[in-house]
Order: structure tokens, then C-alpha cells, then sequence
């Protein structure tokens, strides 16, 4: 059991250690480079406590939800309205990609399917408010050609995931 | 009534426990984005491409991988590499792997959503970015 604990906390700090000696070493390479990355990330980290705030929120609300209810719209025998509604779901989300998982894991508590949730990362790619400055950069063809071919995609890619990952579902 | 609100209490304090034993993670990937921003500047970036085709959309779509932060950034990198003769294949993909492959989230996607789920997504994710860069600008062509 302690044997156990002791590996749990070692999982859970492993990548901390790592980017903490990661930065030791390179701080004696640029120090320069090192402390601008730490206020870059005291910036980023002050920009992902709201959207943080907000999915525990969202996570809080989606107990009170009946399995079924949820299933009904986004479950593995959803049809295309659950592939749908991961992809807007994907489209509307905002933030960073990292503070989605831990929301993504509980919908798929309650039924949402791997290829789904991969669906739902995918269109992360297509970001509404930031249309028209991919349009100021693009074009407008390119940018509606471009919006297309990543939706259809990530149908084709929330499918490959679901065949992929039938056999272990319970991972 | 009061053993209601222990429950919402209950329910709530679930959630944030939840997201509060994931935060080291977090804090890890946002701390490992800062310094491939810090690292690997636009310099950095353009010296890679090679004025071919093929190559140059592979190198766009591993550069898409690695670097990561707000969208409109790839965007801005995008068009300045457009600008400095980049190929539209090439910054497709870049466009395209920025948001979809994510090398530096991977620990954390892997510690939360699975590893076997977290490699086949990304795989899938790059291989696809390439498919859509060929199809955008194709039919872009022939409109």
C-alpha cells in the first residue's frame, strides 16, 4: 500500500522534477533566457486560473447530470449529433488545451467515446473569435477551405481513435 | 436541508480536489512552453525550412508540434514565413499541428486522458496535418 503511495507521488511529481532541473541547468546556459520564461509563465499562468475556475465549475455541474442525459447527446451510440456536438464543443472552448483534459475525462466517465473526445481536441483548431485575423492573414478562400478540411478531419480522425482504441476502453 | 448542502459541498470539493492534484502538471507544461517560446525563436524556426517542397511541409508541421500557445501566434509566424517564401503546404501544417499535435502537453495529456490514447491522437494528428495542408491548398488552386 505505502509501496503504492510512494509510486502515485512519484508519477505526479515526475514531470515537475524534471522541468525544475531542466531550467536549473539552462539557467546556468542563459540565465537571461531562463528568468524571461518564468515571467512568461507567471503571465500565461495568470491568464489559465480563470478558464481553471470555470472548468472546475463545469465539472461541479456535470455530477448533478444523469448519465443518461448526457449519453442521450454525446454517448458512444450518440450518432452524428454526439460527433456534432464534441466538435463545437472543441470550436467554442477557450483557454488552454492542458486545462481541458481534466473535464474531457469526466465526460468520458459519463459516455463520451475516445474518438470523440479526440474529436472535440481537434476542432480546438478552429477558433471562432479568431476567424477574421486567419482571414487577415490568409484569405478569405484560403480560410474557409482551410476551416472545412480540419472539421471533416477530425471526424476522420475521432473514427480512426475509435477503432483504435476499442480493446482498451477502460484505460 | 444541511445534509443537501453537505453534498453540493461534497460534490463541489470533489471537482476542485480533482483539478487541484493536477495542477503540478499543469503548472509543469505551462513552464515547458515558456521556455520553447524562450528558446526557439522565429530565427530559429525559418532556418529549418529548405525551399522544398516536401521537406519544408514536414519541417513546418514538426515546428507546429513543438512550439504551442495562443493560436494567433502561428498565425502571425505563419504569415511572416509566407512573407519570407515559406511554401503555403509548409505553413498549412504549421497552422494546423500548433493547436492539434501537442509535444509539450503530451505529459500532461498522457498523466490525464492516457498514454496509448495520447500517442495514437498525436500521430494521427500530424499525419492528418499534412493531409489537410495538401487538400487546403489544392483546392485553393482550383477556386
Amino acid at each position: 500500500m505505502k509501496q503504492k503511495t510512494n509510486k502515485n507521488l512519484f508519477n505526479k511529481f515526475k514531470l515537475p522534477a524534471a522541468v525544475a532541473v531542466l531550467y536549473l541547468v539552462l539557467y546556468f546556459v542563459s540565465p537571461d533566457k531562463i528568468i524571461n520564461s518564468l515571467k512568461y509563465s507567471y503571465s500565461i499562468f495568470k491568464q489559465v486560473v480563470p478558464v481553471i475556475i470555470f472548468i472546475i465549475l463545469f465539472m461541479w455541474g456535470l455530477k448533478y447530470i444523469p448519465n443518461k442525459a448526457v449519453k442521450k447527446y454525446i454517448g458512444r451510440n450518440s450518432g452524428l449529433k454526439g460527433w456534432l456536438f464534441a466538435a463545437l464543443g472543441g470550436m467554442i472552448s477557450h483557454g488552454p488545451i492542458y486545462a481541458w483534459y481534466p473535464l474531457l475525462k469526466e465526460f468520458e466517465a459519463k459516455g463520451l467515446s475516445r474518438g470523440q473526445t479526440a474529436v472535440f481536441l481537434y476542432n480546438r483548431a478552429i477558433k471562432l473569435p479568431l476567424i477574421p485575423m486567419l482571414i487577415h492573414y490568409f484569405g478569405l478562400k484560403y480560410t474557409i477551405i482551410l476551416t472545412i478540411f480540419m472539421f471533416l478531419v477530425s471526424f476522420l480522425q475521432g473514427s480512426l481513435i475509435d477503432i483504435i482504441m476499442k480493446d482498451s476502453e477502460a484505460e | 436541508m444541511n445534509i443537501k448542502k453537505k453534498n453540493h459541498l461534497e460534490l463541489f470539493l470533489k471537482s476542485f480536489k480533482s483539478m487541484l492534484s493536477l495542477l503540478p502538471l499543469m503548472i509543469s507544461v505551462i513552464l515547458l512552453i515558456a521556455l520553447v517560446k524562450e528558446f526557439i525563436t522565429f530565427k530559429v524556426i525559418s532556418s529549418f525550412f529548405q525551399n522544398n517542397i516536401m521537406i519544408d511541409t514536414l519541417i513546418g508541421a514538426l515546428s507546429g508540434s513543438i512550439l504551442a500557445g495562443n493560436s494567433l501566434n502561428s498565425y502571425v509566424i505563419g504569415g511572416e514565413l509566407l512573407t519570407g517564401g515559406v511554401s503555403l503546404f509548409a505553413v498549412t501544417a504549421f497552422i494546423v499541428t500548433w493547436v492539434t499535435v501537442g509535444f509539450v502537453q503530451a505529459p500532461a495529456e498522457a498523466a490525464i486522458l492516457g498514454t496509448k490514447f495520447t500517442i495514437w491522437r498525436n500521430v494521427l494528428s500530424f499525419v492528418l496535418s499534412m493531409l489537410v495542408s495538401v487538400l487546403t491548398v489544392f483546392v485553393l488552386g482550383l477556386v
